[in-house]
């Protein structure tokens, strides 16, 4: 129970944008370079192994600012309201999206070095190949994934636009106009998403297909996405930036929802790979036998066990939810087995001979960090904490269980 | 818990049966109980009442249904008469999780009926229910008394609070 | 510029407690009109028909079927995946709903459970008459029989078992617990002694304790928290049934969550369905109101989309696998001797919700039901498309053939409908359709305490037992 209950708007106390220190500033940029000049060094050494980091960090950071324009759709779509007092968090992993669309290049100048269906001799010797050509080709692929970008971005800006005049105008029309932009969206979403994830991760194994990997692909980018709200909302939570607008109860539900996504992407991998492995037919089972015998055996029993079955046991118990540093803490894990997740999927195409972990996976991956921690921080130094003049803040700010 | 002496208050509205009860604990009465037509949020912490341990039951007899449901479908296929089917290991661990994933939920979800029976004390077809209404819109206070003395103590309280009717049971 | 919200009330903001009650009870306290009487009439003769059917085909054989080589599966197992698939909504509206705490179920969970438990019931059937020799059928149990030998548990028709009778108990267990504070409520209003008898038997000797209560809401809570990954996993281990397979057309990853996603779609489209003859016939209209049709619609275009997602990605995938009998099998269903059959699905299931999208049209009572109608005939169609065309034509041309239903498949269908509507028809008499106690608890914030009243004093020297 919060300890304050108000009976109207007016008795809101007044809301201020963030306070970022410089010191956090500095420590964003000083990884973005750290970021850049790892890349830039191995890939003297390794192109291939610079770019697998790359895309890598392009793909799980760029996920992570999408799931907050997912986010704020979704609790639009359902009229949620728990969630209103904590949304400008979902709209500040937005702005790290206008970033993503430059950072895409990255991918684009290393399509050589990461796609075999980018090389033409490739392409004429293989016949499985040829008969993906209309698809798998440079020209449409940069087509496909840039209007993807700029189209999140579009719907992203509106959501977040609309949701800032709402803090001087306090305007029924601007929520109603998102959720039909919410509505939208998720069409578009659903459809976007899933040629992102094919064409950036599926076609790394050109020959390789699977029908469910765009919906793998979003319970993990989901799931990190509610974990990144969860890490963000507790360092303000404690430090008290949220005044009375957000108590125990919020962070109940974020804790609820990791839960639940937690199972769903165990639910999808698990029809996933139970359906290949029962079936055994060759053109799909070596993927995952890639990934699972051999070298790479160790990282998949991590991956269920770290992705899995230890956020799983630990977000259980019903208390424990409630506390902001336990579930902070299991964030981060969720955030660390996401990235895992992703390492899995690109890594074992470079690297047959197992895992291979060193300056260039954690400088380029860092780099990504700084990059988005400047974005967000940014957005929150400029909006007001929490979207006051929402017409429904009353029933978010005395939500309770 | 049968016979015993003490006043049974009845109220129109949840918030004043809170009230009544607040009154009687605060007057150092133990052992209150409600009778609602629907479950009252917060009350329990007025009345005394303890945690419920059903969360207990079930993740006990999920353990169980899942460790025995798996330990059975490898003891049957690969331990007690192996047979080859379809070229698949004997031990075919993604195969078994459909049905350990089954005796989980059922040993766990038919054990969670059984004790919330037990520990509400149900079934229980010959006692008699405080008052026909609260199943439908009454809300009964029943404030146990041990000494006859209390009894008009409780009476007046009931009242104060709101009680549009009030029993005395001795 | 308006800056208020206005929220529509859950039910009609005037009623008071007691008029749940007597509102919900009065199709159990009244004598049933005839056109109840009419309704179960036709109900019991077509599941008569259909157990005429079953008593043929088991008489003379299993050969009285349409199915034969090459395809071994067809209009029996369509229904049993249509009716388990029917199952899901209510244990969707009652278990996910419930988790995020949408109030609205309050007034459609108990309808939709009930509906659950009868299309369980019903999809049982069909495997079990599919055996062909259905008193050989406690096989499916594993006990160890006179050779030793177990059940193959590597099998996914094994997986069926255990999901399917897994969902019915669960289910049951749920409904019941449910049930038992608006039995007691039925009791305490029970007039003749049979009805005193029977109700005050099945409530267990509610109290209304609230010390039972604290155990009933954490049970209840408990339950809602596992069925909700149970009625992932039955739908799931359903799909199992075709994806493990090496046949084009079942064999795809996606299978599971997308069975999911129809089953939740079709059963929200039956329950739209049956909801709007009961609120009409016993004159709920002010417990289920318009708005929870309309959020109903609104998930039923939801799912509709999700399944449309999933024909895309079907059609999609057969196409980027390169995989020439891929490609034949989504060229052969769009466009081959079954393709009626595939653009009835399309149109029923993607197309026919998009009217949705309007507020208005969700809002028609017309309109819903004839669109829920056409989302079940889709997604009966979904299922007859997915098993028939897949096996009509596999790898070897030499063995391709056509299906055509016998009348006793057809019989048996038609009998299956009539075998659920006849439950749910003595279900609406015999039991209250709506959950009372829940109702009545999200009415709790219209409750004002009102002024000075008379205080009776009762002595009385019975026993009570608390």
């Amino acid at each position: 129970m919060s300890a304050t209950h108000f009976e109207t708007a007016d008795q809101l106390p007044a809301v201020r944008p963030l306070t970022v220190r410089g010191g956090f500033r500095l420590f964003c940029i000083a990884l973005a370079v750290i970021g850049g000049v790892t890349f830039f060094a191995s890939l003297k050494a390794n192109p291939e192994r610079a770019f697998a980091n790359y895309l890598l960090g392009f793909f799980y950071w760029t996920s992570l600012s999408l799931s907050g324009v997912f986010f704020l759709a979704l609790q639009y779509i359902t009229g949620s309201t728990w969630s209103i007092t904590l949304r400008r968090i979902p709209e500040a992993l937005v702005a790290f999206l206008p970033v993503a669309v430059v950072l895409f290049f990255g991918v684009l100048a290393g399509s050589h070095h990461l796609y075999e269906w980018a090389h033409p001799q490739a392409m004429d010797v293989h016949g499985i190949l040829q008969k993906k050509a209309a698809y798998l080709n440079l020209p449409f692929f940069t087509f496909r994934n840039l209007s993807c970008l700029l189209i999140w971005l579009v719907f992203g800006w509106l959501l977040v636009r609309n949701s800032i005049r709402q803090d001087e105008t306090g305007a029924v029309s601007l929520t109603k106009r998102n959720t039909k932009l919410a509505a939208a969206f998720l069409l578009i979403f659903a459809l976007t998403y899933t040629f992102f994830s094919v064409d950036l991760l599926m076609s790394l194994e050109a020959e390789w297909y699977s029908t469910i990997f765009g919906v793998y692909c979003f319970a993990g980018l989901f799931l990190s996405g509610i974990a990144m709200i969860t890490v963000i909302a507790v360092i303000l939570y404690r430090r008290k930036k949220f005044g009375p607008y957000v108590h125990p109860d919020h962070l109940y539900d974020l804790g609820k929802l990791m839960l639940a996504f937690t199972v769903f992407w165990a639910y999808i991998a698990f029809s996933q790979f139970m359906l290949i492995w029962y079936a055994d037919l060759p053109e799909e089972t070596f993927y995952l036998s890639k990934r699972m015998i051999g070298p790479w055996q160790p990282m998949a029993w991590a991956l269920l066990i770290v992705k899995f079955i230890i956020p799983f046991c630990l977000l259980l118990p019903q208390g424990v939810k409630r506390q902001g540093g336990y579930l902070f803490g299991i964030a981060c894990w969720v955030l660390a087995a996401h990235y895992l997740d992703c390492y899995w999927l690109v890594i074992p195409r470079f690297a047959e001979r197992g895992p291979i972990f060193g300056m260039p996976e954690i400088g380029i991956f860092v780099g990504f960090a700084g990059l988005f921690g400047l974005a967000v921080s940014t957005f929150l130094g400029r909006v007001p904490i929490v979207p006051r003049r929402d017409p429904r803040i009353m029933e978010s700010v005395n939500f309770h269980q | 818990m049968s016979s015993k002496q003490g006043v049974v208050g009845i109220f129109a509205d949840p918030h004043e049966l809170i009230d009544g009860a607040v009154a009687a604990r605060r007057a150092g009465h133990q052992n209150l109980d409600a009778f609602t037509p629907y479950p009252i949020h917060g009350i329990d912490k007025v009345l005394g009442i303890k945690k419920s341990w059903i969360s207990v039951v079930t993740l006990l007899f999920g353990l169980l249904g899942c460790f025995g449901g798996l330990g059975f479908q490898i003891w049957t296929s690969a331990v007690a008469w192996p047979v080859n089917v379809g070229g698949k290991p004997m031990l075919s661990i993604p195969a078994f999780i459909p049905i350990t994933f089954e005796s989980t939920i059922l040993l766990g979800g038919v054990m969670t009926f059984i004790g919330v029976l037990s520990f509400c004390g149900l079934p229980k077809w010959k006692g008699r229910i405080v008052d026909p209404r609260v199943s439908a819109d009454a809300f009964a206070l029943w404030v146990p008394v041990r000494e006859s003395q209390q009894i008009s103590h409780v009476e007046k309280l009931m009242k104060e609070n709101g009680a549009y009717e009030v029993r005395v049971v001795t | 510029m308006e800056t208020v919200w206005k929220k529509e009330p859950l039910i009609h903001p005037r009623k008071k407690l007691t008029d749940v009650d007597r509102d919900i009870c009065a199709p159990m306290e009244s004598r049933p009109s005839w056109r109840w009487y009419a309704c179960l009439a036709v109900a019991v003769s077509c599941a008569l028909v259909g157990a005429a059917c079953v008593g043929y085909q088991l008489h003379t054989g299993f050969g009285v079927w349409g199915i034969s080589y090459p395809v071994g599966w067809a209009v029996d197992i369509t229904n049993f995946v249509f009716w388990i698939g029917i199952g899901h909504a209510g244990t969707l509206i009652s278990a996910i709903l419930h988790l995020f705490r949408q109030r609205w179920r309050t007034s459609i969970n108990r309808s939709a459970e009930a509906m659950t438990i009868f299309a369980v019931m019903t999809a049982g059937i069909f495997p079990l008459i599919h055996t062909g020799r259905p008193w050989y059928d406690f096989w499916l149990l594993p006990y160890p029989n006179e050779r030793g030998l177990w059940v193959n548990f590597r099998s996914p028709l094994l997986w069926d078992v255990f999901a399917v009778s897994t969902y019915f108990t669960i289910s049951l267990v749920f409904w019941y617990l449910g049930l038992v504070p608006d039995l007691a409520t039925v009791r305490d209003r029970a007039k003749t002694k049979i009805k005193k008898f029977i109700y005050g038997f099945l409530a267990l000797g509610w109290n209304g304790s609230e010390r039972g209560w604290k155990h009933y809401e954490l049970a209840h809570l408990i339950l809602a928290g596992i069925s909700t990954p149970l009625v992932l996993s039955v739908h799931s281990i359903v799909s199992f049934d075709f994806a493990v397979s090496l046949l084009p057309g079942w064999h795809t990853t996606i299978f599971p969550p997308y069975f999911v996603a129809g089953a939740i779609f079709s059963g929200f489209a039956m329950v739209v369905t049956l909801l709007v003859i009961v609120r009409k016939v016993f004159g709920l209209e002010d417990y289920i109101t318009l708005q929870h049709m309309d959020n109903m619609n609104k998930i039923i275009l939801v799912t509709g989309m999700m399944v449309g997602y999933a024909y895309g990605m079907e059609m999609f995938t057969a196409w980027y696998s390169g995989n020439e009998f891929e490609r034949f099998t989504f060229m052969n269903r769009a466009l081959g001797p079954y393709a009626w059959a595939y653009w009835i699905m399309v149109s029923c299931n993607v197309l026919v919700p998009q009217i949705f999208w309007s507020k208005k049209l969700r809002r028609s009572i017309p309109v819903m039901f004839v669109a829920s109608l056409f989302v079940n005939v889709g997604m009966w169609f979904e299922r007859f498309t997915i098993i028939v065309t897949s096996l009509h034509r596999d790898y070897l041309p030499s063995s391709w053939g056509m299906y055509k239903p016998s009348f006793v498949e057809v019989g048996v269908t038609i009998g299956s409908f009539g075998f659920f509507f006849m439950w749910f028809l003595l279900f609406c008499r015999g039991l209250p359709t709506i959950a009372m106690s829940e109702v009545k608890s999200t009415m709790h914030t219209f409750l004002k305490p009102f002024g000075k009243k008379k205080v009776k004093v009762v002595e009385t020297g019975e026993e009570y037992v608390f």
